[in-house]
């Protein structure tokens, strides 16, 4: 209902699943919940909550649906993370700049999910809390060369100050439609409806693009 | 102000509720008609589910056959000018809700019938794997565990709550829908994450404090039950919500149950992926695979109804793929009656038809009303003209042959004669 105005006259609807990994206590849940608050988002039953939010955004022209995935941080529920990281189309990695060990376990989910779903989903690696950088514990240089010697793009944010977690969003959201849409290159472009079910990817329908204002409008 | 506005808004909705009510009930009516397509689709693909549930070796693969089916049936439907006939002409329906209400319909005409059999066949298959026990034992472990060695770090509910909570959870297990049960999923995790916002008023909790608790509350449950449930949901759900909250939560709570199978209390920790979860993985992409091979009309997979050695008996449902030739039914046919020298042969209105080997099965069956048509396996020399008329003047004899049932099949038929009343009922 807020994003009315991009509404109606673009071409296609995205649905993407991002999952949330990361220890206890680095932010995820500040950081999603930084993201989406929106005070028109009411549909849910449990909508004060923070494990399962969704967000409507309009990039280009084109509508994207996001649902995010929270997972439990704990080390006891490690072995639980592919049930929730299974259909994912992204995953957003968190750890904390002031821990070095969350780091690492950032590094484990990074091998895993390689190792389970390959290329085919977008990897995000988060330092948040960057609002406490003179206890920095993870160099810049060394999260960034990492992310890129796996294929992950990396960003840095703080929830407590509302910085960089709109760029890492939209960054993941254009980075999630343009594999969705070399996928449906790579297919011969010749499916109709019956494309809807690959991946979350759902193709609503075909009318032409028409472009309104480029850029993400769709939060307050 | 805000009353007016809520009220005319309910309006609408009851109006457009009304609207989908009378669309879902035409649609279950045509499945019940014997002499629709669609119904004919569904009588066999029933009967077929019925015959075949036992041979299963997992639950997946039992619930992913009838979840298939029924994606093909929607399939079909969604394209068929059966329910294009059905449609009121001043209503539009958008793709989506059609869908939807399709998806609805599919439920009741489908799943109802056929949920307390698949129950049954679940908890067989469960305990036979030893499954059941070993989820009682460490359901025993769980509950003498303190809350600070679950992980619990927030208020839990206490015995009104868990009242309540036992409630929707006895609801969600006697519903046959699996959309319905996750409605009561949700209410549930509701009522569980008001309790944990006592202690703590305002603050959105997420999973590292949902999980714990999920933990508590379902080793104080029937777990046994919830845990065929919570399959029933995951495989039966319509693919298109795989994506929403209802998929999130059924998925903690799949996660809930597989940690306290593998709950060791010393540690406190599972470390190793248990078999079935990483067994999940590989469900999963089967259910994948599974669903995108939906909407293409084409790979609708159609049933055939063969009687052996002779009309109204032994009847046996096949499921036939649309390349299949007469030739290749008849070898199906071989298997399934173990009869190797027999014969097939149609008959449309008691007249023999010649049928040669190379023609589709398919188009010869669709070649003629339903109901008015019949296919007869039988020794060779021994031609075998149906004695009565198959099809009905009068409508409907819900299940064929009812004399002539076998054992299993009457196992099932106080089940399915309780079905047609409630829906008439509806």
């Amino acid at each position: 209902m807020a994003t009315a105005g991009a509404a109606g006259s673009s071409g296609r609807t995205y649905s993407f699943k991002v999952v949330l990994l990361g220890e206890g206590c680095v932010g995820k849940t500040s950081l999603v919940l930084r993201y989406c608050e929106n005070k028109f988002n009411d549909k849910h039953i449990t909508t004060l909550q923070a494990s399962f939010l969704t967000k409507k955004l309009n990039i280009t022209g084109k509508r994207v649906n996001l649902a995010i995935w929270d997972t439990a941080g704990q080390e006891r529920f490690h072995a639980l993370g592919p049930i929730y990281y299974r259909d994912s189309n992204g995953a957003i990695l968190v750890y904390d700049v002031t821990d070095e060990d969350s780091f690492q376990k950032v590094k484990n989910w990074v091998k895993e999910l390689r190792k389970m779903l390959g290329n085919e989903i977008c990897l995000c690696i988060v330092g948040n809390k960057i609002d406490l950088d003179k206890d920095r514990n993870v160099s810049v240089e060394d999260a960034e060369s990492y992310a890129e010697s796996v294929g992950a793009k990396h960003y840095h944010t703080s929830a407590k100050l509302n910085k960089g977690i709109e760029e890492l969003f939209l960054d993941l959201c254009k980075r999630m439609m343009e594999t969705a849409q070399a996928e449906e290159r790579a297919k011969g472009n010749g499916a109709s409806q019956s494309a809807s079910s690959r991946r979350g990817v759902q193709i609503v329908d075909d009318e032409p693009q028409a472009t309104p204002a480029g850029g993400c409008c769709s939060t307050g | 102000m805000l009353d007016r506005a809520c009220h005319r808004l309910s309006t609408v909705l009851t109006g457009l509720i009304f609207h989908d009510g009378r669309l879902t009930k035409r649609i279950i009516e045509l499945a019940r008609d014997p002499l629709s397509y669609f119904g004919n689709l569904v009588k066999d693909h029933r009967a077929f589910t019925l015959e075949t549930m036992s041979k299963h070796s997992t639950s997946t693969d039992l619930l992913q056959e009838i979840r298939q089916m029924m994606t093909q049936l929607k399939s079909y439907l969604l394209q068929s000018t059966e329910l294009q006939a059905l449609l009121e002409p001043h209503h539009q329906y958008t793709q989506d809700k059609l869908e939807s209400i399709v998806e609805a319909a599919l439920c009741k005409s489908v799943l109802k019938p056929l949920k307390e059999p698949i129950y049954k066949s679940l908890e067989k298959l469960h305990t036979d794997a030893g499954s059941m026990k070993q989820l009682a034992q460490n359901q025993s472990v769980v509950l003498s565990s303190t809350t600070t060695a679950l992980g619990v770090t927030t208020s839990i509910p206490e015995a009104p709550a868990m009242e309540k909570i036992s409630l929707k959870l006895n609801k969600l297990h006697q519903e046959y829908s699996p959309q319905k049960k996750i409605e009561l999923l949700l209410k549930t995790c509701k009522i569980i994450y008001d309790c944990m916002s006592v202690s703590c008023p305002g603050r959105a909790h997420g999973a590292d404090d949902f999980l714990p608790v999920m933990m508590y509350v379902l080793a104080r449950s029937n777990l046994s039950a919830l845990q065929l449930d919570v399959e029933y949901m995951m495989e039966l759900m319509d693919p298109t919500l795989t994506l929403g909250e209802g998929s999130y939560y059924l998925t903690t709570t799949y996660g809930a149950l597989e940690h306290i199978k593998t709950f060791d209390q010393q540690r406190s920790a599972t470390r190793q992926l248990s078999r079935e979860v990483q067994d999940s993985i590989h469900r999963w992409e089967r259910r994948r695979t599974l669903n995108q091979e939906r909407v293409d009309q084409g790979s609708v997979r159609d049933f055939l109804t063969v009687y052996c050695p002779e009309i109204g008996v032994n009847p046996k449902t096949l499921g036939v793929f649309p390349t299949m030739t007469m030739q290749e039914l008849t070898e199906q046919c071989a298997a399934r009656f173990e009869q190797d020298t027999y014969t097939l042969s149609f008959y449309m209105d008691s007249v023999l038809q010649p049928v040669a080997p190379t023609d589709r099965a398919l188009t010869v069956k669709n070649s003629c009303q339903p109901g008015a048509y019949c296919f007869i396996f039988h020794p060779i020399n021994q031609p075998n003209p149906p004695q009565v008329r198959i099809c009905p003047t009068d409508p409907p004899p819900p299940l064929p042959a009812e004399n002539l049932l076998t054992a299993e099949e009457i196992a099932i038929c106080p089940v399915e004669l309780e079905v047609e009343e409630t829906l008439i009922n509806f």
